[in-house]
């Protein structure tokens, strides 16, 4: 696909550059047309990266009023795909962020308030070991091993929307691996090796 | 196990990971298109850069009515707003405003409607992990129009005076808000939102009257 000139509503080819300017003039309906190009893989990634419904409904949704807000602000350098996956991953980055400090304190209360108990924890299964291990990396490594290794991105593709170099992201997910390994390697001493 | 198999045991593994539904498509965009529609409105109507500032100007305008209200409260003036309000919504029948309490509904509700999507607005954002502090100001306009309506002889209906107070709570956590405080601090304010079904009450009040059904975003 040509992302640079085109947006690909579906089942149609529509030019990205007269919708843009529909959107500038207020359409709603090419507004419409712009969400359904690009509303699928942005909301995977909020829900791959959130694993809540809720949370990545809103985070898609304040994608694209941010986007549809600043639209002014597109210059067309790049294509719109390109320029709206900036802003998305802002907003789920920044999201992810809260989020993590949220649950974090919360943890820390349950952890809190069940000191003393002597509750049997059963011994997760592979899945969740590595679950855990995914949301236990640092937000940048794990937005790039998420978006990289799960849902698909290329390193240019992920190095635009972060507004990094490509070396940067390439270096973020091998950093990511190699901390999964050893998160892994701490359950199961196969890994290790 | 060398890197290689490692990458591509993970490759195979984080298939599963967090694997998402079926997308929501119509239901985000309609929530999309209403958020969309405010901000046309808004942006016809003042072009300032953060939405929160509209909304000053717009709880401004709301509370400079509220004054002309609570001034009319005076029982011994004439009830004569009628011509602002209908200037503001012709919609609205008038019946409802011909009256000191009638005026006095209609001014409540629209600043319940208001404020419901103030308080919509600011849990999205608070939620996104975006806190504009520039919401102390509308929040601080929204409060003054809130204690003038608690503080008005007019003020029948024990539901609605209840509501009040829990806006009155509720608008001065975030009127309080400051950058250095952090995100913590808003999070709080929306949980206290949420326990307290704050929007839902909103809801059912600004549904309450027929005849002021869409009165929202006039004041």
């Amino acid at each position: 696909m040509n992302e640079r000139n085109h947006s690909s509503a579906p089942g149609s080819w529509v030019d990205e550059a007269e919708l843009i300017a529909r959107v500038r003039q207020g359409d709603a309906a090419a507004e419409r047309q712009l969400y359904q190009a690009h509303v699928d893989r942005t909301y995977r990634l909020a829900y791959r990266l959130t694993g809540d419904e809720e949370l990545a409904q809103e985070f898609t949704q304040e994608a694209f009023i941010r986007a549809f807000d600043r639209i002014d602000q597109f210059r067309g350098d790049a294509a719109f795909g390109t320029w709206f996956r900036s802003i998305a991953t802002s907003v789920i980055y920044n999201g992810l962020r809260k989020i993590k400090r949220f649950r974090k304190r919360e943890f820390e209360l349950d952890e809190a308030s069940s000191l003393g108990g002597n509750e049997s924890v059963a011994e997760p299964d592979l899945k969740e070991k590595l679950s855990r291990a995914i949301e236990d990396l640092p937000a940048k490594y794990r937005m790039v091993f998420v978006m990289h290794d799960v849902e698909g991105y290329t390193h240019e593709e992920i190095s635009s929307a972060m507004g990094t170099q490509v070396g940067t992201s390439k270096a973020q997910l091998s950093r990511a691996r190699a901390k999964l390994r050893e998160a892994l390697s701490q359950f199961a001493g196969e890994w290790a090796s | 196990m060398t890197e290689k198999q490692f990458e591509e045991f993970l490759r195979e593994a984080v298939e599963d990971y967090n694997p998402p539904p079926e997308v929501p498509r119509e239901a985000m965009w309609a929530r999309i298109e209403e958020s969309r529609r405010v901000s046309r409105t808004a942006g016809r109507v003042v072009f300032l850069s953060s939405p929160w500032v509209r909304w000053g100007v717009g709880v401004a305008a709301a509370l400079a009515l509220g004054i002309g209200i609570g001034m009319n409260l005076d029982r011994s003036a004439p009830a004569t707003q009628t011509v602002a309000l209908d200037d503001a919504e012709p919609g609205v029948s008038a019946e409802v405003v011909d009256s000191e309490d009638g005026i006095y509904q209609l001014v409540a509700l629209g600043h319940l409607s208001r404020t419901e999507a103030f308080l919509s607005m600011f849990r999205t954002d608070v939620r996104a992990g975006r806190t504009d502090y520039q919401i102390a100001s509308p929040a601080r306009e929204l409060l003054t129009t809130t204690r003038l309506l608690q503080g008005s002889q007019a003020i029948r209906d024990r539901r609605l005076r209840e509501l009040l107070d829990e806006l009155e709570l509720v608008l001065v956590q975030i009127a309080q808000l400051r950058p250095e405080l952090d995100g913590e601090d808003a999070e709080l304010v929306t949980q206290a939102i949420d326990q307290r079904s704050v929007l839902l009450r909103l809801r059912a009040a600004a549904d309450a009257v027929p005849e002021l059904r869409g009165v929202q975003g006039v004041l």
